[in-house]
């Protein structure tokens, strides 16, 4: 909530736009709006609030490519449109179909306004998906798209198999090709994202370059064009490809990494798909060469570990080489070399001493010299 | 009926000169979670290279007890309270079209309308029943509600008048059932 109403972050996401209001006046709604909330006061949120949202939002979510606004600003509305949607989302006066239109507006200003964690709980809060894609196209791509944007491999999997089943009953029919079809982009919705999950689960890069072309043609399509939210959801979602692109498990591992390295991430449980910006810079830090080949041995050797490990820096109990994923959600990886070796916390297990030896002469000789 | 008079005014958008001359894109009869049909948007060259918006609402006028002037007045208080959340979503798909004007232009929309731009304005169309003759100034709310918008091209005005709307909308429904038995 601090940066939230900090005045300068504020006053960077407004930039001085005329008729919205001033950062001190946002952040007088914005703090009325926290307690209303707090207090469950409010079914809901003033107005102006929500106006000012959609107008962060979509500055925060202009296509990189137009330029049309500095960076940082696109990040400072996103962060604080993410913010003002949230709270709307507290709001017990909101229906389900407001609810999905919110939250997933909420999650994309999140994921580009360098908070993918509150993404991940936006969407744990919504109910159950429920659309019929013939008769709600609109509604079943919201559905999906936010269940993907949570990040959460298992849920949008099996919603994928549910919404891949109501595809083929509805191009069994007799009718239209469904890419000719009023389906068409929701359809293209449920094959992109089917292309983009395959991606973060193994991180081949023909299939974010598929999941590209096959979103951008649900945006654009004529057929549907007036299913605005498959659209919508599509757009953001080719957008997003390129986010994902750069904040993958898969992108950010040092070449030569054995695939099973990655799928320990994206498989595990919980499964981890994206980095956070910080933890994504963290492992572009200076000599790069050296390091990539030092992590490199690390995660062949997060992979090799049989026993069980204790991360006292990231939780205060044992925990099991298959959670160590959860672990690197957390921190990144050369992060999480370096708390392990700072803190000495690899403490038990029958494979402890040589693992926390591998990292001590390997890894953290490297990075005491880079962060001291 | 309403989807009817939202694809009456659908048929003749790509068609309409208020002013600004006849649009170089319309998206037209939207169907939203959240929104059923009625918005519109028409994007003119009438400034290039600089393109101009046009924010549409279509409603019905059915009732005998209820004035076009009310129904217009209402039109024109939807523009204004759903407009960002409606431009927002719908320009971000306009962000990839094939011209790179629309382009710029959809990434700028929910600013040009917040800021009150002269390259934005409003539409309210109305179906209704042909009668004797309308009220006097069925659209002073419209005008009343954008008054800030500099003249008359910025705020246009159309009622499409079908002798018996309500018997057209049952026909329309009609063929449209008979196509799908």
């Amino acid at each position: 909530m601090d940066r939230a109403l900090n005045l300068a972050v504020l006053a960077g996401a407004l930039d001085d736009t005329v008729n919205l209001p001033s950062p001190g006046d946002l952040r007088s709604m914005l703090a009325d709006a926290e307690v209303a909330a707090f207090f469950h006061q409010a079914d809901e949120i003033d107005p102006r609030l929500l106006v000012t949202a959609w107008n962060l939002h979509h500055v925060g979510t202009a296509r990189p490519q137009l330029q049309l606004y500095e960076t940082s600003r696109q990040i400072q509305a996103n962060s604080v449109a993410s913010h003002v949607f949230d709270l709307a989302l507290q709001g017990e006066g909101i229906s389900n179909n407001e609810r999905l239109v919110l939250t997933f507006a909420a999650q994309v200003s999140a994921i580009r306004g360098d908070r993918t964690p509150n993404a991940s709980a936006l969407g744990r809060r919504l109910p159950t998906p429920s659309a019929r894609l013939g008769r709600e196209p609109g509604k079943a791509s919201l559905e999906l798209g936010c269940a993907f944007l949570t990040l959460d491999r298992s849920a949008t999997v099996g919603l994928l198999r549910d919404l891949s089943r109501q595809v083929q009953a509805v191009s069994s029919s007799p009718d239209v090709p469904l890419g000719s079809s009023g389906l068409a982009s929701a359809v293209g919705v449920v094959d992109g994202v089917r292309q983009l999950q395959r991606y973060l689960t193994y991180g081949a890069q023909e299939n974010l370059e598929g999941a590209r072309q096959i979103l951008t043609a649900a945006a654009t399509s004529t057929a549907a064009r007036h299913d605005l939210d498959s659209r919508w959801v599509a757009a953001h979602l080719v957008d997003l490809c390129d986010d994902l692109g750069g904040s993958s498990v898969w992108s950010i591992l040092p070449d030569g990494t054995p695939p099973g390295v990655g799928q320990a991430m994206t498989l595990g449980d919980p499964p981890v798909m994206t980095l956070w910006p910080p933890q994504v810079s963290l492992s572009r830090v200076r000599r790069p060469a050296r390091l990539r080949q030092r992590c490199g041995a690390l995660f062949s050797h997060i992979q090799r570990v049989p026993g069980r490990l204790s991360c006292r820096s990231c939780s205060s109990h044992s925990i099991s080489p298959r959670s160590v994923p959860a672990c690197v959600s957390w921190l990144p990886a050369t992060a999480f070399v370096v708390r392990f070796g700072m803190d000495s916390t690899v403490d038990s297990g029958p494979c402890a001493s040589s693992w926390r030896r591998t990292a001590h002469s390997e890894i953290l000789g490297e990075f005491t010299l880079l962060w001291s | 009926m309403g989807a009817v008079v939202e694809h009456l005014w659908a048929c003749l958008a790509d068609k309409l000169d208020g002013g600004w001359g006849t649009p170089l894109h319309v998206e037209h009869e939207h169907f939203s979670v959240i929104d059923h049909g009625g918005d519109g948007l028409s994007i003119y060259e009438f400034t290039a290279p600089d393109l101009r918006f046009r924010l549409w609402e279509s409603k019905r006028h059915d009732s005998t007890t209820t004035s076009v002037t009310t129904v217009v007045t209402g039109a024109a208080g939807q523009l204004e309270r759903d407009a960002p959340s409606y431009l927002a979503r719908m320009s971000k798909p306009l962000q990839l079209h094939d011209d790179p004007r629309v382009q710029r232009l959809a990434g700028t929309i929910v600013r040009l309308w917040t800021t009150k731009d002269v390259r934005s304005g409003v539409g309210v169309s109305v179906g209704t029943t042909r009668t004797t003759g309308l009220p006097a100034r069925p659209f002073k709310g419209l005008h009343d509600q954008f008054a800030y918008l500099p003249d008359a091209t910025h705020r246009e005005r159309l009622v499409i008048e079908i002798d018996d709307l309500e018997a057209f909308a049952f026909e329309v429904r009609g063929v449209i059932l008979s196509g799908i038995e």
